[in-house]
């Protein structure tokens, strides 16, 4: 992650690198860094902010970041009160993995210039590669409160959201904005997430209407497509893809992995010798041709590719999953045995390598392990049953709350707690249908048991504190509203609930500090501002102000 | 926490590369056409050049008219609607003439007049009559198997029916009735269940048949779940459909011993039958499985592993379904287990096992390599390029006398509102044949080469393969929801002959279920197993046939549940003999042709 995050950065620094003019020949500033020399003649007779820029970025455009940095790093000697010089050295020093470095540059750089939209997007996507999710957080709501359209904002603070699991703030945060091809992507992931398929295909097929050649939306819906189970429609959206895009491999790659999800793996082998010439050494490609081959009873090849696969990327345990059956069907039973095993170290999640794995075992001569591996299979196979389970008993429980049948739905929601007691999101949704119901005391049982579970189930904590308030437990509620805000930050009515109960507790500082992160939020917000105003008129707490 | 500004396509690929890994490790998989794969569309000019079977459908000149209704044939709401039922070819009134059996259903919403079972009573020329009311048969419910045995040893094959609701023994009381002795016999249970698959079997080997049943799912019709796109398993290719099996629970299945005197005690505990992993049990088959003297039973079961249950000789059982390779695909998936035909299409004397499955799921052939142990030959013997219809009754079966087992089977859909928006699935379908070639491979027969009738399409379940008209072939019912069964008469080619043997149990069952006999015949040996349920809950007639093609006589060899072992050295072609156990061949019933 935190790579990835610097190579965001760095094609930042390229993408920034754009917005100064691109004059040829910039001069090095030192013998090490050897620039165009009409750039470097240029910045010598004019050792301008503006020359510095162009000589630095070049470094930048060919990779030289400490060339850069020497540059910039010169040019902000000369001229220290420039924003952009300050933000630029904090890139050329992020593109050689120099973060502490680069924070006070950028910070720099931020006090000179706070509306200055690029500062707080790359400090901002610095915080969020050394997972200071508030921090990172506060800068992109002041990207957005300069530019509340602002792309990269939007989509970090989405991104964020989704992490938390706060799938309907990002709904609202995207709903009513003009989306991006990125952004609509968000969307449909946070509509996904929340099982609202039928939105996410809306909102992508929308953003395909707009921007119709685009190959991530057409990947992304036909995922939403076969969560749908609507293979058919997936595979017309990636095929129509793959004809606008002839060249994009990686579009066909996708086609490619679809049939094969899909099950038209005749299709799928009409791609497999144009995809294996024109990418040999492509994990993925090995893999997904290895099985197709494996599905013509061509074992040895598919053997073949899925070890070159495994060659290439060791713990990608498909590939080795996949081998190892292929090399039970050939009875090669150590060998399938080693792959077999290592899927299973590597995390695999597929209850179907334990049975291969028995049958390798069972061959070899290991009937004990062999029966242990069966056990395995059907472990899982039965807490996917109470899974799936659980999942019917919770849609039909969601219908019978919808349409206000409450007995019915605590009925259907105790059945999917039941067949699922592990999960925590049941016991809240249990929950909620009680408190509908009134049944306040095995409303708290459940969300004692949810947050027991899942401390960090934020909607299980904010409820509870809601109730232990209700009940008179003031240390209680806050103790849960805490735990609310830290595992979401952005929840207003969570700071605000903790501000009250800090304020009904006396702790009017702590209070005030809520209150203050609720307003952050939403400075909008009527419920904060009334505390807030309550907390600024309140004698005890103004007494208690430092 | 991730902020890859591609987060979605990366969540995708993972959740695709990981669906990927299960499809294409599906059961359909490895079956899908390709180079490598023989396939039985491709004729090869040896089968080809030999003719073969006609199937004519008699159905109404029979005289089966009677619409076996079941469930909305246009938009069902629950799992029962669909799943039923089987049909039977069994000799009640002992004449030697097999009479049809059928299982019906009803409706959701009332029960029609005319929903009920239906016994045909053979009238020896070719037709049948209704004698449901005047058997004591009449029953409207939502029937789903059937399955045969002379449970009392009376020397009158007796019924055992599933139900959706409670299942039902009917005593043959001998004088063309039977009585429902459920009740008497100890058979009722708490509650509803779903029972589909059900086998006679005498499992401790004292000589009174034990009663197996399998259950499918639990399911409330005033509660359960109905057809959505919001609930998981309710829906199908985009269309709200009815629930199940997956997310409905799964129940036991249940053991019955035989107390000798008319009752039955449920053992399904000290059998540790009950114990055994839950599966959405369908069809029950009842023989010794692993060669070891003992029956064992068999149970396919939908998209969950089937049960293969192992007899200890002690009274209990043991599950090794997975470990024996009948559990699963090759490659470890479950599958939606149907059907269960039981043959020995290689000739290598050892059961078969072939197993009917969902669309988009090839069938089973699983192969006998000896002593319990199988592998799916479905991909190398041809069989399983055909994925497009919900398979349900089969069987491996010579219909042409010609030495070498071929394999049949039936389709339906079960969700008839799918065709309207994906054609491809059509909630009627074919029957599909495949010839043997007689090297372990199999040819597709199409476009009417074996009668038009088999390209009719029907929402069929069960089927079973007999020879009503004693004309020395087997003839083939097909139960069809909400149509009259068919009854396809089987026109087989000259110059192959055949033989037929019944057996009578003296210290085994009176019946001899889970008897293996075997024929020797053209220095090949086949094998064949006496069930008292096969194909999709249904039953076959009980008189063994085996084609000879060319040879005028066959070895044969009879495998007692009780264990003890007889042959029969040459017996003559063209002809049923019946042997009792310890006596050898004796006058049989009747075998005249119509």
């Amino acid at each position: 992650m935190y790579l990835g995050r610097v190579a965001g950065a760095v094609a930042l620094f390229l993408a920034a690198t754009l917005i100064t003019h691109a004059a040829p020949g910039p001069a090095a500033t030192n013998t090490a860094c050897a620039g165009p020399p009409a750039l470097a003649a240029a910045l010598k007779a004019h050792p301008t902010t503006e020359n510095t820029i162009t000589q630095g970025s070049w470094f930048a455009q060919h990779e030289q970041f400490s060339c850069a940095a020497e540059t910039f790093r010169a040019g902000i000697k000369r001229d220290a009160g420039s924003a952009q010089l300050h933000y630029l050295y904090a890139l050329a020093l992020v593109a050689q993995k120099q973060i502490p470095a680069a924070v006070p540059e950028l910070q720099k750089s931020i006090q000179l210039e706070p509306n200055a939209l690029n500062p707080h997007l790359l400090m901002a996507s610095l915080y969020a590669g050394a997972d200071k999710q508030v921090e990172a957080a506060e800068e992109w709501q002041k990207v957005l409160a300069i530019d509340p359209k602002n792309e990269q904002a939007l989509d970090g603070i989405t991104g964020m959201m989704i992490d938390h699991g706060d799938y309907a703030d990002v709904v609202k945060l995207l709903g009513p904005n003009h989306r991006t091809e990125k952004l609509a992507i968000r969307l449909s992931q946070a509509l996904a997430l929340m099982n609202d398929f039928g939105h996410a295909e809306g909102v992508l097929k929308d953003g395909l209407e707009a921007n119709p050649h685009s190959v991530q939306l057409a990947r992304a819906l036909s995922v939403i497509l076969v969560h749908q189970k609507k293979p058919d429609d997936a595979i017309a959206v990636m095929l129509k893809a793959v004809q606008e895009h002839p060249s994009d491999i990686v579009a066909a790659v996708d086609l490619y992995r679809l049939y094969i999800l899909i099950g038209h793996l005749q299709e799928a082998a009409t791609m497999e010798s144009r995809l294996l010439a024109a990418r040999p050494h492509d994990r993925d490609v090995l893999y997904l041709s290895g099985i197709i081959e494996r599905s013509a009873g061509h074992y040895e090849q598919a053997k073949k590719l899925l070890e070159e696969s495994v060659a290439i990327d060791p713990e990608f345990f498909y590939t080795r999953y996949n081998l190892g059956a292929v090399l039970v069907i050939l009875h090669e039973w150590q060998e399938a045995k080693v792959n077999l095993e290592k899927a299973i170290a590597l995390g695999i999640d597929q209850s179907e390598v334990h049975y291969e794995l028995a049958k390798a075992l069972n061959a070899l001569g290991e009937h004990d392990r062999a029966q242990e591996e069966l056990a395995k299979y059907q472990k899982i196979k039965i807490d996917s049953e109470k899974h799936l389970e659980a999942d019917v008993a919770v849609a039909q429980a969601d219908a019978a709350l919808d349409a206000g049948h409450l007995e019915e739905a605590v009925t259907s929601y105790r059945q999917a707690v039941h067949a699922m007691p592990d999960s925590a999101y049941y016991h809240y949704k249990l929950s909620v249908a009680l408190h509908k119901h009134s049944d306040f005391a095995d409303e708290k049982t459940e969300l004692q048991e949810a947050v027991r579970l899942n401390p960090k189930l934020a909607s299980a904590q904010g409820a509870l504190g809601f109730l232990l308030s209700r009940e008179g437990d003031v240390n209680g509620s806050i103790e849960h509203f805490r735990v609310a805000v830290q595992t979401t930050p952005q929840w207003t009515d969570a700071w605000i609930n903790l501000a009250a109960e800090l304020a009904m507790s006396a702790q009017y500082t702590e209070a005030r500090q809520a209150i203050a992160a609720a307003l952050q939020l939403d400075p909008k917000n009527d419920r904060a501002r009334q505390l807030n105003d309550q907390l600024s008129h309140d004698p005890n707490a103004q007494q208690a102000h430092p | 926490m991730t902020k890859d500004p591609l987060l979605l396509p990366h969540w995708t690929r993972r959740k695709l590369l990981s669906a990927a890994s299960v499809a294409c490790a599906s059961a359909a998989f490895p079956r899908i056409l390709s180079a490598a794969e023989p396939n039985a569309l491709e004729e090869p000019a040896t089968a080809a050049q030999k003719p073969f079977s006609t199937f004519v459908d008699v159905s109404q000149s029979a005289g089966l008219k009677a619409k076996m209704v079941y469930g909305n044939p246009a938009d069902n709401t629950f799992i029962f609607e669909v799943m039923g039922g089987g049909c039977a070819f069994f000799d009640y009134d002992n004449d030697g003439w097999m009479d049809v059996f059928v299982v019906g259903g009803t409706l959701l919403h009332g029960n029609p007049p005319d929903a009920s079972n239906r016994l045909y009573k053979n009238n020896r020329d070719g037709t049948f009559t209704d004698v449901t009311k005047q058997a004591g048969l009449w029953d409207c419910g939502w029937g789903v198997g059937v399955c045969v045995g002379d449970y009392n040893n009376d020397g009158f094959e007796d019924l055992f029916i599933t139900y959706y609701g409670q299942n039902k023994l009917y005593r043959n009381n001998g004088d063309g009735t039977f009585t429902d002795v459920t009740e008497k016999a100890g058979l009722i249970h708490e509650g509803i269940h779903f029972g589909a698959g059900c086998t006679f079997v005498d499992y401790n080997r004292v000589g009174y048949l034990d009663l197996y049943v399998s259950n499918y799912v639990e399911i409330d019709k005033e509660h359960g779940p109905k057809p959505s796109l919001e609930i998981p398993n309710c829906n199908y290719k985009g269309v709200p459909v009815n629930c199940g099996p997956l997310g409905l629970k799964s129940y036991q299945h249940f053991l019955y011993r035989n107390n000798g005197d008319g009752t039955f005690t449920d053992v399904s505990k000290e059998s540790h039958v009950a114990a055994m992993p839950g599966s959405y049990g369908m069809t029950a088959v009842g023989y010794d499985v692993d060669d070891d003297g003992w029956p064992d039973i068999f149970v396919a079961s939908d998209m969950m592993p089937s049960l293969l249950l192992l007899n200890n000789h002690d009274g209990t059982f043991r599950e090794e379904g997975m470990l024996r390779g009948i559990a699963l695909s090759p490659e470890g998936l479950e599958e939606a287990g149907m059907g269960i035909g039981i043959g020995d299409y290689d000739l290598d004397g050892r059961l078969d096992i072939l197993k009917t499955h969902f669309q988009e799921q090839a069938a089973g052939l699983y192969h006998n390599t000896g002593h319990g142990q199988f592998e799916d030959a479905a991909a190398t013997t041809g069989i399983a390029t055909e994925r497009r219809y919900v398979s349900w009754g089969a069987g491996i079966v010579d219909l042409d006398n010609d030495g070498y087992p071929d394999i049949f089977w039936v389709t339906g859909n079960v969700y008839p509102q799918l065709e309207h928006l994906h054609p491809q699935y059509p909630y009627a379908g074919p029957r599909l044949l495949y010839r043997n070639n007689g090297n372990s491979t199999f040819t597709r027969v199409l476009d009417g080469k074996a009668g038009t009738a088999l390209d009719e399409h029907h929402p069929s379940r069960g089927c079973a393969f007999g020879d009503f008209d004693n004309d020395g072939d087997l003839d083939i019912l097909i139960m069809n929801q909400n149509e009259p069964p068919t009854l396809l008469r089987n026109d087989a080619p000259k110059g192959n002959n055949w033989i037929k043997i019944r057996l009578e149990g003296t210290k085994s069952n009176r019946s001899a279920l889970g008897a293996t006999v075997l024929a020797r015949y053209n220095g090949k040996t086949q094998a064949q197993a006496l069930l008292s349920q096969t194909s999709y809950v249904s039953v076959n007639d009980p008189r063994l046939h085996f084609g000879l093609g060319g040879a005028t006589s066959a070895d044969i060899e009879v495998r007692w549940p009780s264990g003890r072992v007889e042959k029969y050295p040459a017996q003559p072609a063209n002809r049923l003999i019946t042997i009792r156990e310890g006596k050898g061949v004796v006058p049989g019933r009747p075998f005249a042709k119509a």
